[in-house]
């Protein structure tokens, strides 16, 4: 179990550094609840869809975006195609490209650690940002 | 016998002039099963989301495993506290994933964090699969019915093996099938485990004989607490009311009837136009 500071100052960090997994929007936090006891209270959200997020890195959204569009990925062939169906199936790459980076070591809550962080600043590798991907 | 694993004393809600509770004096020891039953705007809802750590509450103290709400010690309570509550949830859950917000269960947040383990996305899963979306694990919450939505706030009570589990009116929208099954589960539970257990509701005929203890509420203010048995027959019942009403003696099935006359056909008749 986390610490209540340490949980507090971990989603003050992602709500400046992550984006909703659905639409790329920028998160804020939000106090919900009538009560004194901030963090209970505290909770982040999208300012754009206004629902509650936890969101993700920047690049995995970037990704999972592209990962979408660019090979029509589809895992709701029940509901229409449409916009809707590309923000939930962005979600879900998102999610998995998340569930792996975790799993492997290379991603906390605090963002990725700072050998990743330094090949993505140094952009030594394939870093897919907004340009890259409309250039495709 | 342990101490009470909730405890409120003169507890109250204002808002503004108006009272949504009032002086609230309760204990309720580990293991019990209460039935909290009071008409609607009695306050049922005020009470039990203050009870789990979710609401605010103006006056009065509150106790939950033995100490009061603070900043240290909240989001560890409320994950041992499974709360079921469309009313309360349905405010803050519109377009999350059906999955984050049964995971969320075990953070004691709204959101589901990275602190979740696969076993315990397993879990998720297999409780979705036993309540009967399993189909619906990746869905928006708005895309489902009130029923499924229902079934995803049971889950998410559940997936932590909570101490307390408080269920919040939890059959609104439920088909018949997945009403007796919500029933046998809460059955079950109050059989075979220690879990203490809060049943919220505002039809008789959800009242189950594992609520030994009852706890009727009225225009925010405890009405009576007493054993079910006592509280529920014919004379106390029609007090409560304040309306005659016959309740059935068989208290495997609390049959309550009332003979409640209409006059709105008169109303409809042409020379009343
Ligand atoms: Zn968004």
């Amino acid at each position: 179990m986390k610490e209540p500071m340490q949980h507090l100052h971990e989603i003050e960090g992602r709500t400046e550094r992550c984006l909703c997994k659905y639409c790329g929007g920028p998160l804020e936090l939000r106090r919900i609840f009538f009560g004194d006891v901030e963090t209970a209270r505290t909770e982040i959200f999208c300012q754009k869809c206004d629902r509650i997020e936890y969101g993700v890195e920047p690049e995995i959204y970037s990704i999972s975006q592209y990962f979408v569009k660019g090979f029509q990925f589809n895992c709701y062939p029940d509901i229409d195609h449409g916009e809707q169906t590309d923000r939930l199936n962005t979600a879900r790459v998102c999610e998995i490209i998340t569930w792996y980076s975790q799993s492997i070591g290379i991603l906390d809550a605090n963002g990725f650690v700072d050998d990743i962080k330094k090949i993505l600043s140094e952009k030594t590798s394939l870093l897919l940002t907004n340009e890259v991907i409309e250039e495709c | 016998m342990s101490g009470p694993i909730i405890i409120c004393h003169k507890l109250g809600c204002r808002y503004g002039n108006k009272y949504l509770l009032q002086d609230i004096n309760l204990a309720i020891y580990p293991g019990e099963h209460w039935l909290i039953f009071g008409l609607n705007g009695s306050g049922k809802t005020t009470l039990v989301t203050i009870l789990a750590g979710y609401g605010y509450f103006s006056e009065g103290e509150l106790q939950v495993f033995g100490s009061p709400y603070t900043e240290e010690n909240i989001l560890a309570k409320r994950q041992r506290i499974g709360l079921v509550s469309g009313s309360f949830f349905d405010r803050y859950y519109r377009d999350e994933a059906v999955q984050d917000i049964i995971l969320s269960g075990l953070t004691g947040t709204l959101s589901c964090d990275m602190t979740i383990t696969d076993r315990q996305r397993q879990k998720a899963i297999a409780l979705l699969d036993a309540l009967g979306i399993g189909d619906k694990r990746l869905m928006p919450y708005s895309r489902l019915s009130k029923g499924q939505q229902q079934n995803v706030l049971i889950a998410r009570a559940l997936i932590a093996k909570p101490d307390i589990l408080i269920m919040d009116e939890p059959t609104t929208g439920l088909d018949v099938f997945n009403r007796e099954l919500l029933l046998s589960t809460i059955s079950d539970l109050a059989q075979n485990t220690t879990m203490t257990i809060l049943y919220i509701t505002h039809y008789t005929e959800e009242i189950l004989p594992e609520f030994d203890k009852t706890l009727l509420l009225k225009n925010g203010r405890i009405y009576r607490q007493d054993s079910t048995d006592k509280l529920f027959d014919s004379r106390s019942f029609s007090h409560f009311l304040n309306y005659p009403a016959t309740v059935g003696a068989d208290p495997r099935k609390r049959h309550v009837s009332l003979s409640v006359p209409s006059t709105i056909r008169e109303l409809l008749n042409p020379s009343v136009r």
